[in-house]
């Protein structure tokens, strides 16, 4: 079974490289530019893992990774959080809002391939 | 001792003054009066002794004793009578108290008179340790031929000199007294007349004490005590001045300390305001480093991750998807430079260390230059349009910057603009500046944020300007630039629709203009 990412993030580069690299590891990708768009695709598109910027238009991603967490709905989805301002504060927000990982910009495809492959396997273990 | 001491110190003055002249003078006079009555009594009892031997050889020569010898011829019976109505006839005379005759054997021959009690002894009392009240008086009777034939004693009564004596030192004590109550007297009220000047020192001195400085003490001698009075005087002048100098100065030393207090006041107030917008600087900055870090990550991430994804052979690219990603990298790395460049612009205006290079340019040129390069690049097919003022002149600015600018703008209208519009550029001359206004047929700029958008890092957040974002600070370097030009920029609504913004620049002398 192949499993879902949901990639939000309003830098079209970043989303085109990333869903590249990550479908070619048999995985099906969606897509959100922004904090709107990327609930809703959340809902339709049920992903397993997103991968979610912090500067997005119209909501950050704090909120997005907020509503995502507070829903029990959404309880088994992995939210890594992906953003190029790295700073501590920014790593404790996110692991106090319950995210699963936090990754900084700029980065190594290859690492951060390994890491949700990681997390994915965890989790399907997991359950 | 002590005690004396302090009873001493308690006595007046004038009470010391007299007492130490009244001792003093009967110390003196007491002597000298003990003195003087011994030696009265002495030269008196002298002469006394004088006299009465004179007196007993008369007595005794006019006794004639030898011859009544011869007369009654040795009768003893007959020669004692004789002796003694002869005495008796002396014994009239007071001073003399008894007469007494003895014959050469020491017999008695007559005794007449209150006579001594004790025994004789044939020598004179002595003159001078004369303690009862009746003098001795003894001699020897002598014959023609200087034989002793017999001795007479006769006993003088002093009583009378001794009590006249003893009188005397009496009334001469009492006058003593008396004079030294007098002097006492006199000594008292000379000397209150005297110290009065004292006294008035004294109240004025309570005057001054009580801050009252306007008692001066009248001097009318010439003397140690006009002499204290005059200087006090000039020291109660001395201390009435330096005292209202003082409260003056006191007065303004408090009012200056007001006012300087006052004055701190402010500084400390002005200073906390000063530190509160320090503080929301410093806050800005790091604000403003975090952003430019995130930022400047953004197009690195596309680079780097591109670069990787092209030479990961296992994806199997096509070598169109190549180029796509190369062209990327490309796009990435210009915006990245781009980037970097506003970041150190707007660094540099915030520090204002922007160094304008001023030349006389013609400003026509600058715009036809500026708006071909975007006619090269136009992927948007978008129709630029310059109308001009062909005499406008020539301009004193600095052209990198002004092209800068204009840049920005078209690059701004493009980016708003949908693909095969217009973009209209006018430019215009009135009396002493130039005018540009770069219209677009965009999706506009709403009212409440046509300033908004000269803010740093401020972007409209849409679709459009998604794909090719700049830094936010186009406009805000923009602004910066032309304000620097002592020009105006702004932005207004475009008809129909779309956004027409607008900058001045002054015509001016090239020397009006160093900056």
């Amino acid at each position: 079974m192949n499993e879902k990412i949901l990639i939000i993030d309003d830098e079209e580069n970043i989303v085109q490289l990333l869903s590249l690299n990550l479908m070619c590891e048999a995985y099906n990708i969606d897509v959100a530019y922004d904090g709107e768009e990327g609930l809703q695709k959340v809902e339709t598109f049920m992903p397993n893992l997103i991968i979610l910027d912090i500067r997005l238009p119209k909501i950050t991603g704090w909120e997005v990774c907020q509503k995502i967490k507070e829903n029990p709905k959404y309880k088994v989805i992995s939210v890594v959080i992906l953003t190029a301002s790295a700073q501590r504060t920014d790593r404790d927000k996110a692991f106090s809002l319950g995210a699963d990982e936090f990754l900084s910009k700029p980065f190594e495809i290859k690492f951060i391939v390994d890491r949700i492959k990681a997390i994915l396997e965890k989790k399907s273990k997991n359950l | 001792m002590i005690i004396s001491m302090k009873i001493l110190n308690k006595l007046s003055f004038k009470f010391k003054l007299i007492s130490i002249i009244l001792i003093v003078n009967i110390v003196i006079s007491s002597l000298t009066m003990m003195l003087l009555h011994n030696k009265i009594k002495k030269t008196i009892i002298q002469k006394i002794g004088l006299r009465t031997n004179t007196i007993v050889n008369i007595i005794s020569t006019s006794a004639k004793i030898e011859d009544i010898y011869l007369l009654f011829s040795n009768d003893k019976k007959q020669i004692t009578q004789y002796l003694e109505r002869y005495s008796k006839e002396i014994l009239n005379e007071p001073e003399i108290e008894y007469v007494a005759f003895y014959g050469k054997n020491e017999e008695a021959l007559s005794l007449v008179g209150s006579l001594p009690d004790k025994k004789f002894n044939f020598e004179s009392d002595d003159i001078n340790n004369l303690n009862n009240s009746t003098y001795n008086v003894s001699k020897d009777i002598f014959s023609e031929e200087g034989n002793i034939i017999g001795h007479i004693m006769v006993g003088f009564s002093i009583q009378n000199i001794d009590s006249a004596l003893k009188e005397n030192a009496n009334i001469s004590f009492k006058l003593l007294i008396f004079s030294f109550l007098i002097i006492s007297l006199i000594i008292y009220v000379v000397l209150t007349y005297f110290l009065k000047p004292l006294q008035l020192l004294y109240q004025a001195s309570t005057n001054v004490v009580n801050k009252n400085f306007d008692c001066y003490v009248p001097v009318s001698s010439n003397d140690e005590i006009g002499k204290i009075s005059e200087q006090f005087n000039i020291m109660v002048k001395e201390l009435k001045s330096f005292y209202s100098g003082l409260e003056k100065k006191v007065k303004a030393a408090t009012s200056e300390l007001h006012v300087s207090n006052k004055e701190l006041q402010e500084q400390t107030i002005k200073l906390m305001k000063i530190n509160l917008q320090l503080k929301e600087m410093d806050e800005k900055k790091s604000e403003f480093v975090s952003v430019v870090a995130h930022d400047l990550r953004t197009p690195l991430t596309s680079i780097l991750g591109f670069a990787e994804t092209i030479m990961k052979t296992e994806l199997k690219l096509t070598e169109e998807q190549k180029s796509k990603y190369l062209i990327i990298i490309q796009q990435e790395s210009r915006r990245l430079g781009r980037l970097i460049s506003d970041f150190l612009d707007l660094s540099k205006i915030e520090e204002g260390r922007i160094h304008l290079k001023f030349k006389k340019v013609n400003f026509n040129e600058l715009v036809e230059r500026t708006v071909e390069t975007f006619r090269i690049n136009n992927n948007k097919n978008i129709n630029f349009v310059i109308e001009t003022d062909s005499n406008i002149a020539e301009i004193n600015l600095d052209p990198d910057r002004i092209s800068q600018v204009l840049q920005n703008i078209l690059s701004n209208a493009m980016k708003y603009s949908p693909s095969n519009s217009a973009i209209n550029i006018l430019l215009k001359q009135y009396y002493n500046f130039v005018k540009i206004s770069v219209s677009d047929f965009g999706m506009g700029i709403p009212n409440e944020e046509k300033e908004k958008v000269f803010q740093k890092f401020y972007r409209i957040d849409n679709d459009i300007s998604r794909k090719e974002r700049g830094s936010g600070l186009g406009l805000t370097i923009s602004k910066a630039i032309i304000e620097l030009h002592c020009g105006r920029i702004w932005v207004e609504d475009n008809i129909p629709n779309g956004s027409v913004f607008i900058f001045t620049l002054p015509i001016r002398n090239f020397d009006e203009y160093k900056i």
